[in-house]
């Protein structure tokens, strides 16, 4: 088929003339083709303007009421339901535990939006009503002798006390409701915070052994000294890359306002590393960078310092070792 | 109606929607008060029962809230896609129901003249300004394409079920039935300017 018999289709298209296959032809056609989609679009348009010529006709109120109402839980495009407002999730539960006791009362009418409830209700409270009993005039007599008109009153006040238990149960709900979401948020919080933890710790790991494991690291043990005769460290160093890992173990905990600090000392003079402290068990392990001057040091301490460490070593040695 | 009008209400059915496709109730009951005359009158023309043209119109409505996010303005009017909506449920109902027969035959006998007047008064009530520019256009193509037309617009028939009811050859069917939308098409083009929405 060519453009010419397409366009020859539409207008059979618009009245819905096409059979199956053609029509699928031409859908396929308009996919790929503006120009006759334009005119597909207009001949429709034409074709609906077909409608005017049927008389218009008033429906009843009560189609109309039932029409509206069909509508109520289904979802609309947007998949939003029709009664609630979008992200107020409370309100939709609100509205379909209404439909429920709503139909017990056998009344669609008030909408229980929680905002509507400022202050909660005290359960069961009826209003006070004064039902027109004897005394106030003659009415047919109803059943038990009663008038008939005071049953009336007496299923109005149930109606309305069964709407007032049901106004202060979904207003409780949404507080519980609102209580929980409160709990979840900050549980949420919390464990981001806590994926945030753990994953520095993994890069942390990630990155020590990518040290130990490269392929110009070199490895050596520090000793401990008078001042810490049990501790004992071992230092992984990359030259190449200047990249250093100390893994140090039982080495005293660093009095209040010190801290250990590393040195790389090359030619005798002493490069200040970064300060440590230990953790409980008395271990450190310690990352860091051998400046460009010492990356031929053949001796590698620990001393103890001022916490924010010094440039030149003041303090006790507690650990030293020779570059292997 | 001036041309500025009908935009706006135009625009005013294209918001409309917009809303309706987000869940909002009181646009969809716009909607359904602007449009239930109009796509009730269609329905009743097409299903030629009244129990069956509200229980189509109900269907309609339904469908028009589940879908209204699938509306594009671009393509077309709301008025197009509504009444698009209803008349293709209609003629499914019709197809599915078996009546067609029935209805094909009483359409060819009472068929409406389309430029009768409505004597209702509700009908008075909602005769549009674009209404009475369709019934003249429609006046103005030669009969054959008209009767042509209105059979395939309203009585769901294939084209060969117009060609017997015509008692004419499929081919110069097809072709009256071309030639009558085209002419309705210029008619129209002249007369209403958004047929379609940019001209």
């Amino acid at each position: 088929m060519n453009h010419e018999d397409y366009k020859e289709m539409l207008a059979l298209d618009a009245l819905g003339l096409l059979e199956e296959a053609d029509a699928g032809a031409l859908r396929e056609h308009l996919e790929g083709c503006a120009q006759c989609r334009a005119e597909a679009d207009e001949m429709r348009g034409v074709a609906a303007m077909l409608a005017y010529t049927a008389p218009p006709v008033a429906p009843d109120g009560e189609l109309r009421g039932r029409i509206l109402g069909s509508i109520h839980s289904v979802n609309s495009a947007d998949g939003v339901t029709s009664a609630s407002r979008p992200g107020d999730a409370a309100a939709s539960v609100a509205n379909a535990s209404q439909t429920g006791s709503a139909n017990a009362a056998g009344e669609g009418g008030a909408a229980a939006s929680p905002d509507d409830a400022a202050t909660p209700l005290p359960a069961a409270h009826a209003p006070a009503k004064v039902l027109p009993f004897a005394g106030r005039g003659e009415g047919r007599p109803g059943f038990f002798g009663r008038p008939a008109y005071a049953f009336g009153a007496i299923a109005a006040s149930l109606v309305i006390a069964v709407l007032a238990v049901s106004l202060f149960m979904l207003w409780q709900q949404n507080e519980e409701m609102r209580a929980e979401i409160r709990r979840l948020s900050t549980r949420a919080d919390e464990m981001t915070a806590r994926a945030g933890e753990m994953q520095s710790e993994l890069s942390r790991e990630r990155e020590e052994r990518e040290i130990l494991a490269a392929p110009g690291t070199r490895m050596t043990t520090l000793a401990g000294t008078e001042s810490a005769p049990a501790a004992h460290a071992m230092l992984a160093y990359d030259r190449r890359t200047g990249r250093a890992l100390l893994l140090a173990s039982d080495l005293p905990p660093a009095p209040a306002g010190k801290a250990y600090q590393l040195w790389f000392i090359a030619g005798g003079r002493p490069l200040p590393g970064k300060v440590f402290t230990t953790d409980a068990g008395g271990r450190a392990t310690l990352r860091d960078q051998i400046p460009p001057e010492g990356s031929n040091a053949t001796i590698f301490a620990v001393t103890l310092e001022p916490a924010q460490g010094v440039s030149a070593p003041t303090g006790d040695k507690f650990l030293v070792g020779n570059a292997s | 109606m001036s041309s500025a009008e009908r935009e706006l209400s135009d625009a005013n059915e294209i918001a409309l929607l917009r809303a309706v496709a987000g869940g909002d109730e009181k646009a969809f009951a716009s909607i359904y008060d602007l449009y239930s005359p109009i796509l009730l009158g269609l329905l009743l023309r097409i299903l030629h029962s009244r129990a069956e043209a509200e229980d189509c119109l109900q269907e309609v409505f339904l469908q028009v809230w589940q879908r209204a996010g699938s509306f594009d303005a671009a393509r077309g009017r709301p008025f197009t896609w509504l009444v698009t909506l209803a008349r293709s449920r209609a003629i499914d109902r019709l197809r599915s129901s078996g009546a067609r027969e029935r209805t094909a035959a009483a359409s060819v006998v009472n068929a409406p003249d389309a430029t009768d007047s409505a004597s209702d008064a509700v009908e008075e009530t909602f005769r549009s300004e674009r209404g009475e520019v369709v019934r003249r256009a429609l006046a103005e193509i030669p009969e054959e394409q008209r009767r042509a037309l209105l059979l395939a617009y309203f009585d769901g028939l294939t084209q060969t079920e117009i060609a017997e009811q015509l008692k004419e050859p499929l081919g110069t069917v097809k072709t009256r039935m071309r030639s009558g939308m085209m002419k309705l098409r210029d008619i129209l083009r002249e007369r209403v300017r958004d047929v379609l929405p940019g001209l």
